[in-house]
């Protein structure tokens, strides 16, 4: 796995991408425990973001569990009236969390900038 | 300790970070301090040196809808409170083992992690160990390879590459301990062990009280003390998979059936449940550092599964599907046992699973750490070397497989001798570094010494005698020591008979 300081340098460069960018963390899956960060709102709570938000992936590998899929999950996208949430599982352990202001960027902006870059997290 | 405190919501675990005076591990907490916006609380210090214990609380992470709040401490690594060390650790949910990764402070974490793996084992649940190989950036630091061979001769450790003054890798190796520290939670919760409540100890001031309360360790151990060792332990060509697939069991004969239903297809997934796994906590350990490289078995044409990368290998024999959880579970508890038993004649880096393939059936795989076998360590031996050496390095070898052999014969184990096989470790010790055959696999005729030898030997005597520049004179080499070594003998044997068959050639 990359470096601290490399992982946050893969988030300056999302953060870059990204319009209307708001914050952004490389997370364990297991322990909900956030690996890098990178936040340009101190308001943003993005530890408790990014525990709460693995909770939300595991959740939704037992619903696959329950409902007999095959496959993984790619990525998951919550639309809130005020931002973007982009979920991006870069290996079985570990996931992008990306939060965007929705007034400064669309969905197909937040996917283009995650995916160009999402490969050097692994 | 690890404590689900019901009323704030909040599941308590403890993190020490242990090592030798001097490796980094109050640099460490005072670097995962920044990096997690807590703060560190040093009880009392002299010259800069940690007397009692140093104190990181942080909340943050989730385990079944709780937030865990970590006690990070670090123990004093001064021999003198060796007695101080002892309590802590004996609290911890998790050790990161912080080691100065220059080689003689290198030596001393390592005779630290000789006793600190059995002390870790022998809690129940077992406590997991990250190894933090510390100041990688001193220009004297040792190769990870070497720091990685070592730890491995010890104990199959996790590895986490730091440069704590920067900061490096210490949240890493942090996040870590903590999935270790969950696998010990969910191990005492699926025992209905995990206790409920409030927290005895719940900041810096009431572990101090607690630690003086005790009075043997109110004052520092009399000065006798201080050389004696801070222990814890005291006180309390042919291809390997071609050979693997020899050893392999036929595919049964209900496999038609099943391959009509396709299987789930497999992923190591460090979030396996407890019982699914063996060995319970080092084999989770290992599974992290795997699940991390993202193999993705394919079926072969015998119907084995198999996968290779990132120094891994992972593998399922055809036969080994089980048509529900018990026949599964039977199947895992018994494979843990054979490898139990194998004891030091098979290499550490090993991890047994059991995977869920779809249609209520179960499959069980190994992942094995990727050893160089006797063959590949010959092969970098001898062809280069002078007459002398190339035949001390078959010598080696071959009394190396023979004693796989006398060992296998001893602890009656069913395993393949081959050179791709079989392995040495550090100490020069042999040891089986393949594909554990299958249950199923029929069990195999022992080879009598000299024919294991010509077996193995008659292909690198032939490229010795194409490749090597002065092949006579290995010949030669081996010719005079025949009358006192048995394998000199046959292997002396092998290059003449190669003579023989280059002079009647065409």
């Amino acid at each position: 796995m990359p470096s601290e300081q490399e992982l946050t340098a893969v988030l300056d460069k999302i953060a870059d991408a990204a319009n209307g960018f708001i914050a952004a963390s490389l997370v364990d899956l297991e322990s909900g425990m956030t690996l890098a960060v990178k936040t340009t709102r101190t308001e943003f709570d993005l530890t408790a973001a990014s525990a709460y938000n693995s909770e939300l992936v595991k959740q939704k590998l037992k619903i696959m569990n329950t409902l007999g899929l095959s496959g993984g999950i790619e990525d998951m996208l919550i639309s809130l009236t005020e931002q973007i949430h982009l979920i991006k599982l870069v290996s079985p352990a570990t996931f992008l969390y990306l939060a965007v202001d929705r007034s400064q960027s669309n969905i197909a902006i937040v996917r283009t900038a995650v995916n160009r870059h999402v490969g050097a997290l692994q | 300790m690890p404590i689900l405190d019901d009323e704030r919501g909040v599941l308590v675990l403890r993190v020490v970070y242990d090592g030798p005076p001097l490796s980094g591990k109050t640099t460490t907490l005072r670097s995962l301090s920044e990096r997690l916006g807590a703060s560190v609380v040093t009880p009392e210090e002299r010259d800069g040196r940690t007397l009692w214990f140093d104190w990181l609380d942080y909340v943050g992470g989730l385990y079944e809808g709780r937030q865990i709040r970590c006690q990070v401490v670090s123990v004093p690594g001064q021999k003198l409170f060796a007695e101080r060390r002892r309590v802590l650790l004996e609290s911890a949910d998790a050790v990161v083992l912080v080691a100065d990764t220059t080689p003689e402070p290198f030596d001393a974490a390592l005779a630290i992690l000789e006793e600190l793996v059995p002390f870790c084992r022998d809690r129940r649940p077992a406590t997991g160990i990250v190894m933090q190989a510390n100041k990688r950036d001193d220009p004297d630091a040792l190769p990870r390879e070497e720091v990685r061979a070592r730890l491995d001769a010890i104990a199959p450790v996790a590895l986490s590459e730091t440069v704590a003054t920067a900061g490096t890798g210490v949240r890493e190796a942090f996040v870590f301990a903590v999935r270790l520290a969950l696998d010990r939670v969910r191990a005492l919760m699926d025992a209905g062990e995990l206790a409920h409540g409030r927290p005895e100890i719940d900041d810096a001031d009431a572990l101090l009280a607690a630690m003086q309360a005790q009075a043997s360790l109110a004052a520092p151990a009399p000065a006798r003390d201080a050389d004696e060792v801070a222990g814890v332990g005291q006180d309390a060509e042919p291809t390997e998979p071609a050979v693997a697939e020899e050893h392999s069991a036929e595919v049964p004969a209900g496999a038609e059936e099943n391959d009509s239903e396709e299987e789930v297809p497999f992923r190591p997934d460090p979030m396996m449940p407890g019982g699914f796994i063996w060995p319970p906590v080092d084999g989770r350990t290992l599974l992290h550092e795997v699940a991390q490289l993202d193999l993705r078995p394919e079926r072969g044409a015998r119907g084995d599964w198999s996968a290779i990368g990132g120094g891994w290998r992972c593998h399922s024999h055809a036969s080994d599907i089980y048509p529900g959880l018990d026949e599964g579970r039977a199947a895992l508890i018994a494979w843990a046992r054979r490898h139990a038993a194998s004891g030091r004649e098979i290499s550490p880096g090993r991890v047994l699973l059991l995977a869920d393939a779809g249609g209520e059936r179960m499959r069980l795989w190994q992942l094995v750490r990727i050893e160089p076998g006797l063959r590949e360590q010959l092969e970098t031996r001898i062809f280069q070397a002078t007459a002398r050496d190339a035949a001390d390095a078959l010598l080696l070898a071959a009394n190396q497989l023979l004693r796989a052999r006398f060992a296998h014969q001893a602890a009656n184990l069913d395993l393949p001798l081959t050179l791709w096989a079989i392995g040495a470790d550090a100490m020069l010790h042999p040891c089986f570094v393949g594909l554990m055959p299958s249950e199923a696999a029929p069990p195999k005729k022992r080879t009598p010494p000299d024919e294991l030898l010509e077996r193995e030997f008659r292909s690198v005597v032939r490229a010795l005698r194409r490749d090597h520049p002065d092949f006579a004179g290995v010949r030669a080499q081996l010719e005079s020591r025949s009358t006192t070594d048995e394998a000199a003998r046959v292997l002396a044997e092998l290059a003449r008979a190669g003579d023989a068959a280059a002079a009647s050639g065409p």
